[in-house]
């Protein structure tokens, strides 16, 4: 699995996976753990891409449920891409796409935290 | 038809036949890709259970996997039975997965999604050695089904 993260205005974390997310995967506990960091940091508006995973189980289901949670303590929701029409199915399957956001792009993840919780991304 | 695979708990074996397992779903469910990925999904899953309860993550404990295909696309009557057999302690009672989940909820989050996806799906002592996931889904008729999500 390929991770890349960033961080708008110290606000808003957007994590672009690609591959499988999957707890096989030698990669797994390294996204786990980046995002348990960002958590502590007080960060709870997250966008993830999940466009080109191929795969994700539920230990990755976890991750995002985790998200979710800290985000509902915000009474905001987490964004998720999800264009794959096999991987939204898992998440509907699993009783969890009503506790996200789906969302196209990045641009309509951060509009809607904009909108929403009142994020302003000064492009640092 | 009856494919039979063994595989131990290290990652890289699992993920080999994780590729492989794909690509014969995808032939067995005459190429219709969401069934194929559902399939793939649960017996995923259900190792990971094996992982995680029954071996507590030891990997050097094989893990023996039958797929049993019966019936034809063309008589609407194709079935494919899968038996994951374990060789952990015996379960003290066959497992039951829950009928409703929680939203937030993480634990038997896997069992529950196996068991919409799945026909039939128990896990059973054998009565010898380990245990038996057993799951069974109809590989016909796919139209007909609904799926059945509780919150």
């Amino acid at each position: 699995m390929k991770i890349k993260i960033a961080v708008l205005s110290e606000a808003l974390v957007v994590c672009t996976l690609s591959g499988e997310l999957s707890i096989f995967d030698e990669d797994f506990d390294v996204f786990q753990k980046e995002v348990m960091a960002y958590l502590k940091l007080g960060i709870y508006r997250f966008i993830v891409d999940l466009d080109e995973i191929s795969y994700i189980d539920s230990s990755g289901i976890g991750v995002i449920i985790r998200l979710a949670t800290n985000a509902m303590k915000k009474e905001t929701l987490v964004c998720v891409i999800c264009n794959q029409p096999h991987v939204k199915r898992v998440f509907c399957v699993a009783n969890v796409d009503r506790i996200m956001k789906f969302v196209d792009t990045v641009d309509e993840g951060v509009a809607f935290f904009e909108r929403t919780t009142g994020f302003v991304n000064n492009g640092k | 038809m009856i494919f039979n695979f063994k595989v131990s708990g290290t990652e890289d074996e699992i993920v080999q036949f994780e590729r492989e397992l794909l690509e014969i779903l995808t032939r067995i469910t005459d190429d219709q890709d969401m069934v194929a990925h559902e399939i793939h999904f649960c017996i995923h899953e259900a190792i990971l259970n094996i992982l995680q309860h029954s071996y507590h993550w030891k990997k050097d404990i094989p893990i023996d996997i039958k797929l049993i295909v019966t019936g034809s696309a063309e008589k609407k009557d194709k079935v494919l039975e899968i038996q994951i057999k374990d060789n952990g302690p015996a379960i003290k009672a066959p497992l039951e997965p829950p009928e409703k989940i929680d939203r937030f909820q993480m634990r038997k989050r896997g069992i529950y999604m196996i068991s919409k996806i799945m026909d039939e799906f128990n896990i059973h002592y054998d009565g010898k050695s380990g245990n038996i996931t057993y799951m069974k889904k109809k590989l016909s008729g796919f139209d007909d089904q609904i799926l059945n999500v509780s919150v």
